[in-house]
């Protein structure tokens, strides 16, 4: 069953170290949703200074805009475990891009949590999560040895990032894979500037 | 496409404000705050079934009260930088006089100033976002995003958590599978 699953928090990725006997560093990438244009963002094609509603700025210069938004930031949840120094730890952490640093992004951590560690257990080196490549958005994940410290890590999407789905003004149906159309209510809308 | 969409990522509002509204329609002149409302989901929640007897503790329970975690992600272009900004926003009714009451906390917050300068500079936390309440009866929310020069230029605003037009999956649902399936005959 994966009803709340259906709903939130998707594990975006997942590894284990439990079977690295050689005792050397392990290390996983992957890629966040933080370049995908939002198709849910609809720009507004008319009214009075339209051009300069924020919706419609947001579709073009923003985080809807058709080429790749130039800055974001998306929320992840990484709990790590370790089973013989055992212990565990989550972690959460906000990946931001911007284009001024479009060769680098940075990753800042928000809040973390330790729980029932053994006295070996290292839970400050059991991993990291360092910026691979910026350009696609791809992240690293590197423990520092399978056994005396975490050895199972999951990295859960929590919010933010690109592909999302829009459903405020102007917002439609979305579609693709997995889509899940956000019931649109125009109670719900975003001013013009006020 | 939207496959984290569909898993929960949910965006209510944004803004770019990188040209300078000049037709007055705004707060602020150049430079200067720029603000916008969004309003937050408080339709009642139609997937619980609220039970017949008085004896139940699910009986009187008004699904009006919410409660609203989001979060904003704003980012600047020139004094650059980026912050993510984690809010509470609570709403009840007051059965005496005052009608729906809300509040708004704010509960996390990271931030990068890329230049010193950015979002009021300093080590600080960020002088801008800001959201304020203008109506708690239909929840619309203030959002001001400072200037678009000097501050943040381009913003998000993410829909987190919370009860209101959540689904109901625990005792006393109506429909659980409610907007819940997906259809492997969709694929890309």
């Amino acid at each position: 069953m994966a009803l709340i699953g259906g709903m939130k928090g998707p594990i975006i990725a997942a590894f284990s170290s439990q079977d690295n006997t050689d005792n050397v560093p392990k290390q996983m990438d992957f890629i966040v949703p933080m370049k995908t244009p939002i198709d849910t963002l609809v720009s507004p094609t008319s009214g009075t200074y339209y051009t300069q509603d924020p919706v419609y700025r947001a579709y073009v210069n923003g985080i809807g805009r058709a080429a790749g938004p130039l800055s974001a930031a998306i929320k992840l949840g990484i709990h790590a475990t370790g089973g013989y120094y055992y212990g565990q730890l989550y972690r959460e952490y906000i990946y931001f891009r911007n284009e001024n640093a479009s060769s680098t992004g940075y990753i800042m951590q928000l809040s973390e949590q330790v729980g029932d560690n053994y006295g070996s257990f290292d839970s400050s080196s059991d991993f990291t999560l360092t910026i691979q490549d910026n350009s696609t958005a791809k992240l690293r994940v590197r423990q520092d040895k399978d056994y005396f410290t975490a050895n199972q890590v999951k990295v859960y999407y929590l919010g933010g990032g690109t592909d999302v789905t829009f459903v405020g003004r102007n917002g439609v149906s979305a579609s693709g894979l997995g889509s899940r159309s956000a019931d649109y209510d125009n109670r719900y809308y975003q001013t013009f500037w006020v | 496409m939207a496959l984290i969409g569909g898993n929960g990522g949910i965006l209510i509002a944004c803004a770019e404000s990188n040209v300078y509204a000049s037709n007055g329609g705004h707060d602020g002149s150049n430079g200067g705050a720029m603000q916008f409302d969004f309003y937050l989901p408080v339709d009642v929640q139609d997937t619980i079934t609220l039970p017949s007897s008085t004896m139940d503790p699910r009986s009187n329970y008004n699904t009006g009260f919410t409660v609203h975690y989001i979060a904003t992600h704003s980012s600047g272009t020139y004094y650059w930088g980026n912050n993510w900004k984690e809010w509470v926003i609570m709403r009840r009714y007051d059965n005496g006089s005052a009608g729906w009451s809300a509040s708004i906390a704010q509960v996390a917050e990271v931030i990068h100033r890329g230049h010193p300068s950015f979002n009021g500079g300093g080590s600080g936390s960020g002088t801008w976002p800001t959201l304020t309440l203008q109506n708690a009866s239909t929840l619309q929310i203030r959002c001001r995003i400072g200037g678009d020069y000097w501050n943040s230029n381009r913003i998000e605003v993410y829909y987190l958590g919370g009860s209101a037009e959540s689904p109901m999956i625990g005792q006393g649902q109506s429909h659980p599978d409610y907007n819940y399936h997906v259809d492997t005959t969709y694929s890309e």
